[in-house]
């Protein structure tokens, strides 16, 4: 993910991909390194004043972001420049980075400081629910091995499947004698894409069943900014907090038979992907601003 | 407020025991809606459709709720400048604006960099072969998803006991 978020120059960089590491470590150790968390006023006011004072272990991995990353930047900026100069389109960098400081003003952004700040946030995000989610999947992998084969076999045979058509392709286009461009190279056929993944209907419907299956049952607490009256009639007060039963969303008669057992291709056939949330899948939320922004992260990592 | 175990002064424990059958004991003593005592404080639970009345709800802030607990805007707030609003909007539009758009591209990309840390560190090792125990996959997870394509994780196997 390094590369993607800063490009192939600075993931190059041993210290970065070490940073990103590093950082993702020390945030799954911050959020209690699987330990219930408890709320505490006293402890709450002790965390953030020590925040507030001595900042956190994410200061050294700026430091190293920022300096990797400021020569690179220049470098950048001297070829844009280079390149408006003589008249020629600059190409630009294809990483989050690049479009960050494209955008800088639009964010409201401080100083390069402040992007690799707020990159870094990204990385933590989309790193810790990315590895949490490939870690629970394989778990069930291991839990439910009469399942793999079909995964595997879907798997193989939907990268046959777009080989062949790629190969049909270039030969439509060997016989009207025009080029055979980058984008059908035969080195790429069998690239685990986007769309190939799109084509993986056992795979993503094991996914879901696991998100809908692994989720803790009372999550996504929310505090009321106000007094709330719910249309039942029961009022949450103001600096109250709501808890969202799982249960009845994830194991309602929406969900089909048997909704308390792991049933993988629960899904197959139905409008119903991993990604999409609603009031019957709520692993992550639903997506309002409140929510929090590993939504995104979690669901396209 | 939900009734309590005998010899419970919350509903932790009881959640923690069985969180199906605690959940099916309240919905039928309470209905959709009922106080509980949990992780130290008092949250009031909502089921079925009243979720969504809170989840899509202005009037509630989750990561209000979640700082209470887990402190992560303050810890967020140590390496950021600017942009310090509680429901985290610039990070919202960051990820819609930059990363959403370029799955199709960033995906390839990411699943080169997967397939070369894995083919390095486990080489091909099909089951017939014995296969290899990886005992705890969290942490070399983590170096992979993390790394770059020059990286070796060598140093994380060490970390979660592969």
């Amino acid at each position: 993910m390094a590369d993607v978020f800063v490009g192939p120059e600075i993931a190059k960089s041993r210290k970065v991909v070490d940073a990103f590491i590093h950082a993702t470590e020390d945030f799954a150790k911050m959020l209690g390194g699987g330990n219930i968390p408890h709320a505490s006023f006293w402890d709450s006011l002790f965390k953030r004043t020590n925040y507030r004072i001595h900042g956190s272990a994410l200061h050294a991995h700026i430091q190293t972001l920022l300096e990797a990353s400021t020569p690179e930047i220049l470098e950048r900026r001297r070829q844009e420049a280079e390149a408006a100069e003589k008249g020629i389109e600059y190409e630009r960098p294809n990483d989050i980075l690049q479009r960050m400081l494209d955008d800088f003003d639009k964010y409201g952004f401080i100083d390069l400081e402040d992007v690799c700040g707020h990159l870094l946030i990204l990385v933590l995000a989309s790193v810790h629910t990315t590895t949490d989610s490939g870690t629970a999947l394989l778990y069930y992998f291991a839990a439910f091995p009469e399942y793999v084969e079909t995964l595997y076999n879907e798997q193989k045979d939907v990268l046959d499947e777009i080989q062949q058509e790629r190969e049909k392709k270039r030969e439509e286009l060997k016989k009207k004698g025009e080029p055979i461009d980058e984008e059908l190279d035969p080195a790429h056929d069998r690239d685990l894409t986007a769309a190939a993944i799109k084509r993986m209907v056992h795979m993503d419907s094991f996914v879901r069943e696991m998100f809908r299956f692994r989720t803790e049952r009372l999550m996504l607490m929310h505090q009321a900014r106000k007094s709330v009256t719910l249309s039942n009639g029961v009022v949450i007060a103001k600096g109250q907090s709501a808890i969202c039963n799982l249960k009845s969303a994830h194991q309602g008669p929406e969900q089909g038979d048997e909704a308390t057992e792991f049933r993988p291709w629960r899904f197959l056939g139905k409008p119903k992907t991993a990604t999409k949330v609603g009031a019957d899948f709520l692993p992550f939320g639903m997506g309002r601003y409140g929510d929090f922004v590993l939504v995104e992260c979690c669901t396209h990592g | 407020m939900a009734s309590l175990r005998p010899g419970d002064s919350t509903h932790d424990k009881e959640y923690n025991d069985d969180q199906d059958a605690f959940l099916q004991r309240c919905e039928e003593e309470y209905g959709p809606t009922f106080n509980i005592l949990l992780l130290g404080k008092t949250y009031t639970v909502v089921s079925g459709p009243l979720i969504r009345e809170v989840i899509m709800n202005s009037d509630f802030s989750s990561v209000e709720a979640i700082e209470e607990l887990q402190h992560v805007n303050a810890y967020f707030n140590t390496i950021r400048k600017s942009n310090w609003d509680m429901d985290h909007r610039t990070l919202h539009a960051l990820v819609k604006d930059n990363v959403t758009p370029y799955l199709s591209i960033f995906t390839p990309r990411i699943v080169e960099q997967l397939e070369k840390n894995l083919d390095h560190e486990l080489s091909k090792c099909p089951v017939q072969d014995g296969g290899r125990l990886v005992k705890n996959p969290l942490l070399p997870l983590n170096g992979m998803v993390g790394s770059a394509s020059r990286f070796s994780w060598k140093k994380c196997r060490v970390k979660g006991q592969s």
